[in-house]
This record gives structure tokens, sequence and C-alpha cells, in this order.
């Protein structure tokens, strides 16, 4: 849900009670006050008639409304009654329903006679106003609320415009490149808050990538200094005249070792390159060439063990790829296809519009065809591999998103690698 | 031929300078930037072989410097680094040759000889072996001059063995050198022994006498002693 929309549900749901409330706290602060200065007419009312009661000798005198307002009555000289307030209600013969009044009642001497005085004042009117006033505040308030959340929902797109931008720069955010000029100075202070940190934080991610990247490189660099330099030696010592035949064995032992060590510092290497994104730069590679050089380099090797390489390469099928990493995802399928073939087992190499399929014939695997890709995954009766070449396949094909799948068929014993392009 | 050796690691100088040594070659040595500059402004040398990560400055640079002046002289690079941008640029300076650490001495010495070859017999460079004599230029291959059919690992194999003649090959140094990068892939002994095994076949059909002597359990020479 949009921060738009959750703002706008939120406000909604408070201002709704606040509505509701302030109708109501208003309507009883009008109902109170009107009931004040009712009182208060009621009184002075009473005032006039107690005035003219003193100056008049009876009731005849006072003439009061057509409605018998104020009422007197002659009471005996025992009953006092202190001004006393109360609410009741009369039928309105115009209207014919009962509306409210204000009632106040009290005794009033005069000299030798003692009467009760009922002054009535109807405030229906004013508790309509009062309701109506109440209500239409509420009202107004609710609609000052929509006109507000409209104008906030037109202007959301213009407002957050900068903050869609920067999310789209940190979405394309490639580690190698400097941020300086993608995250600029934004109008909004939030924004340009937002933006700033961004740069600052892609700035120190950049530099802890670059010393990383130095690091493996060095690290790399310093792992295969002496490995030639063991290499060397052992060379030397296998060139030596006399050596016997048996520590001949020991030093070729040793060599061979070494050599795979030295394959092991590469391919991790690679890895560590191709994760980093070290191989950015791409280009149009003609794909159907690349398979055919590879499959007439590995021709010995498929030959030798009388492997039958079965082709179908549709020409000139180009992928915009790093040609180093295309060569060596084509190259290792390829390989592994003739490594892990039976003898005289058969190998399909099928280049498609879409598709670059490689298959070969050989055991199932002796593991879970979940880890096939995982590194260090190594295959018992193939222990001298590195168990990286389908890692590095795998980490090359996830750089450029390309979809790749294993099958295996059980009837056949025929392994499948497919690759979408 | 004086090859001056540019490497900032002291025992690989050491052991790369006696593999040469013995090769025949008049070595002098450097581990600096500084060093090597000086050594180059003091004598002339035949092929230079410079390694690109110097404690005092780039291998890449001495090269800059010695395009500037001379240009008859043979260079191969060895790094540590498999960059190809290293290997491109290299190239592009004008070195003959860009090897990858670590490398076999007997890979590095068979370099040298095929990048002295090219400098220094133009037009005409032959390798004489006994009854053996090769075209480089054509990879023709006469013994007594006599055509012989090669495949073209079996050519690359024969120069590789004369250019280390005497010398013990491993079976790890020819794959490397034959198959280069793929060589992981000639896992299994008898591959090799079966180019080797061709070889020797065609060459003794021509009348040479086997000089591929196996060496159990370290690998081949290539000999004209018995």
């Amino acid at each position: 849900m949009k921060l738009l929309s959750k703002t706008a549900i939120y406000l909604c749901l408070a201002s709704l009670p606040i509505a509701i409330l302030g109708v109501f706290t208003l309507h009883w602060f009008i109902h109170k006050s009107t009931i004040h200065e009712i009182d208060e007419i009621l009184i002075s009312h009473l005032k006039k008639v107690e005035n003219k009661l003193q100056n008049a000798p009876d009731k005849r005198f006072i003439l009061g409304d057509l409605d018998d307002n104020p009422h007197l009555q002659l009471v005996p000289n025992s009953v006092k009654v202190n001004s006393i307030f109360s609410d009741s209600t009369e039928l309105d013969l115009r209207e014919n329903e009962k509306i409210t009044i204000r009632v106040l009642k009290a005794t009033v001497r005069n000299k030798n006679q003692n009467f009760l005085v009922i002054v009535t004042q109807s405030y229906e009117e004013f508790e309509e106003i009062s309701a109506k006033l109440s209500w239409g505040l509420g009202l107004y308030f609710l609609g000052f609320l929509m006109l507000l959340l409209l104008i906030n929902f037109l202007l959301y797109r213009q407002l957050w415009k900068p903050f869609y931008e920067i999310i789209n720069h940190l979405r394309n955010y490639q580690l190698n490149k400097s941020t300086s000029d993608i995250f600029k100075k934004e109008a909004t202070e939030e924004f340009n808050l937002l933006s700033q940190t961004l740069h600052q934080m892609t700035e120190r991610i950049s530099k802890q990538f670059i010393r990383q990247k130095e690091f493996t490189e060095n690290a790399s660099h310093e792992i295969q200094t002496p490995i030639a330099v063991i290499s060397a030696e052992l060379e030397i010592l296998l060139d030596s005249e006399n050596l016997p035949e048996k520590e001949a064995n020991h030093v070729q032992k040793s060599m061979d070792s070494l050599q795979k060590l030295s394959q092991l510092n590469k391919s991790l290497l690679l890895l560590t390159k191709i994760e980093n994104n070290q191989f950015s730069e791409t280009e149009k590679v003609n794909l159907s060439n690349l398979v055919t050089n590879l499959l007439e380099t590995y021709q010995d090797f498929a030959q030798h063990r009388n492997i039958k390489i079965y082709q179908e390469i549709k020409p000139d099928k180009t992928l915009e790829i790093n040609p180093l990493l295309a060569e060596i995802l084509v190259g290792n399928l390829l390989k592994n296809a003739i490594k892990y073939n039976q003898n005289g087992g058969n190998l399909t190499c099928i280049l498609k519009d879409n598709q670059l399929i490689i298959s070969n014939k050989g055991d199932k695997l002796p593991f879970s065809e979940t880890q096939l890709f995982n590194r260090f995954v190594k295959h018992p009766k193939h222990l001298e591999s590195t168990g990286l070449g389908l890692a590095i396949v795998k980490q090359i094909a996830e750089q450029y998103g390309l979809n790749i799948t294993y099958q295996f068929n059980e009837t056949e014993l025929i392994h499948t690698f497919k690759i979408n392009i | 031929m004086k090859i001056l050796l540019i490497e900032d690691e002291p025992s690989l100088l050491l052991s790369v300078k006696h593999y040469l040594e013995e090769e025949g070659y008049i070595v002098s040595t450097a581990n600096t930037f500084q060093d090597a500059i000086e050594k180059l402004n003091d004598y002339d040398y035949d092929c230079l072989v410079v390694d690109i990560t110097l404690p005092d400055g780039s291998g890449l640079d001495i090269i800059k410097e010695l395009k500037k002046e001379k240009t008859n002289v043979g260079i191969i690079i060895i790094s540590a680094k498999n960059s190809l941008d290293d290997r491109l640029m290299g190239l592009d300076l004008g070195a003959d040759d860009y090897l990858t650490k670590p490398f076999h001495l007997s890979e590095l010495n068979a370099r040298i000889k095929s990048v002295l070859r090219r400098r220094f017999f133009e037009g005409n460079p032959k390798i004489i072996f006994q009854e053996i004599s090769i075209l480089p230029e054509n990879q023709e291959v006469f013994v007594n001059a006599e055509s012989v059919e090669l495949t073209r690992k079996e050519y690359e194999l024969l120069v590789f063995f004369i250019s280390n003649k005497n010398r013990i090959l491993s079976k790890s140094a020819i794959a490397e050198h034959l198959w280069g990068d793929s060589m992981d892939l000639a896992d299994s002994h008898d591959f090799i022994y079966t180019h080797i095994k061709n070889l020797r076949r065609k060459l003794i059909e021509k009348g040479c006498p086997d000089y591929v002597k196996t060496r159990y359990g370290a690998g081949y020479t290539f000999s004209e002693k018995p």
C-alpha cells in the first residue's frame, strides 16, 4: 500500500471520531450557553413580574401573553419557592410536535398575597440552530479534510518524483561506478538528506569494494608467486641428473598437486571477480563461432576416448556478454561433457535461436541434483577436479540473467544442460 | 645470447637464472625497476624476461622505456595476474609473449627460443636437431631432407621437445604447452602418451633414432644421447 493511501486511511480513521466528538462538544457548549442566556431572560422576566406585582394590587393587572406566560397563581402564604429552573415540553401548535421549553418557578409576595409565578421560554429554535451549526461544522471539517487529501493526492506524483528517481538510481547502481553525478542535490530537504546520505554510503561501499578487489587480486598474486617458486625449484630438482625413479615420482606428484593448487587459486579468483562484477565490459560475441572453435579445441580429447560429437550450430548467433566469460561458460560445459562422458559415448551440442543445449552420456550423479552447481562438489571418480567448474558456469549465467537447467534421462543415461539465451 | 631477467622474487629469480644458464645463455638479473633501467642503459640484451609487478614500478613501464630507443630485443612478460588487460597492454607495447605464473621453466625456455628465432633469423628461421630440420614459418618438418607429415599437436610437441632437448619434460609441462587452459582435460596419462607415441613412430619411420626417452616417474626427455 502506498504511503499516500496509508496516510489517507489513518487521517480518515482519526478525523472521524474527532469530527463526531467535535459535533457533540460544540452542541453541548452551545446548549449550555443557550440555557444560561435563557435563564437570564427568565430571571429578568420574573423581576418585571415582581415589580409589577409590587405596584399592582393583584394579578388581574398583570397581563400575560396569549399563551399564559407568565402564569400567576395564588398560593397560600406558607408556600415559598426560591427560583427553580426546569426543563419541560409543550405542544407547538404550528408544527404539531412537542418542543422543549425552559421553566422558572418562584413565589412572589405582594403585601398580603402570595403568588407562584411560572415564566417559560421556548428554546427549541436555539437547539435546532445549535444542532445544525454543530453538524454543519463537523461536515465542513470532514469535507475540508477530503479536499486536503485530494490536493495531496494530486501533488503526490510531483512531490515524490525525486524519491522515485533516487530509487531508480539505486536499482541501477553498479559498485564500480562513481555516484557523484547520480545522487544530486535535491530541493526538498528530506530527499536531499536521503540523496546525500546515499551518496556518502555508496562512496564508502565503493572504496571498500576497491580495497576488497585489490586484496583479492593481491592475495592471488601473492599466492601465485610462491607457487611459481616451488614449481621452478621442483622442475630443477626433477631435471637433475641421476635422480632415482622413486624420488622423481615424489617430485612429480608434488608438481601435480601444486598445479592443482594453482588452478584452484585461479578459479577462486575468477569466481570472486565475477561476483564482484569485474567483467562488466560486454560486446556482441558470436556464439556460433565460439562453440565451433571450442569443440575443435576439445576434439583431441573426445577422439582419444572415442566420444562421438554431434553438433548442430545455427550460424552467426550472437549474445551480448563479456567475451572471456562467454568462453569460460561454454568451455566449462563442453569440458564437463567430455570429462564425465563414457568411453565411446556421445556428446551433443545444439545451438538454436534461443537455446544452447549440451548433453552427454554418463552414469547417474553420485550426489543430489540440487548440489550440482555448488562449489567444491566433486564426483568421487574425479577428485582431482577443482569442483568449481559448474559453480563458475552458474555464476556467469546469473551475472547475465541466463537461465541454466540440468536434466537427467534415467533410461538413456543422458545428462543435459540447457541455457536460455 | 644475453638475457636480462627482471623479477622481484629472489628465489624465482635464482631458479630461472640457473635454468637458463644451463641452456647456455648469459643471464643478468635485476630485482627492481631502477636496477633494470640502469642495466638496460649500460648493456645490450637479446631478450628481456620481465615481471610486471615490481616493488618500485611496473614492468610495463620498462617496456615503454625500452621501445623508445632499442627495438631489436625480444620481450617476454611474466606476471602473476592472468589479466586480459595486462596481457593486451603488454603485447600492444611491443612484448612478444606473455606468461602467467606459475609457469614451467621448460615453457619459458621454449618461448625464449621462439622469440629469439623470430627476432634473429628473420626470413630464414630454422630449427635443426641432428637429421631433423624444422621450418617454423610453414610448420614443415624434414628428416634427412624428406618431409614428415605431422599433425598440429605432434608438430608443436616436436618443437617443444627440441627447444628443451636433454631436459626432462614432465607430463603436465607437455600438457600445458599443447593444450593450455584446457589441459585439465588431459588428466589421463595415456592421452599424452598417445601423442608422443605417434610422433616417435613417425620419426623412426623416416629413419631417426628413437630420441624420445621415457623417464619413469618423471616424464620424457628428447636427447641424442643414448
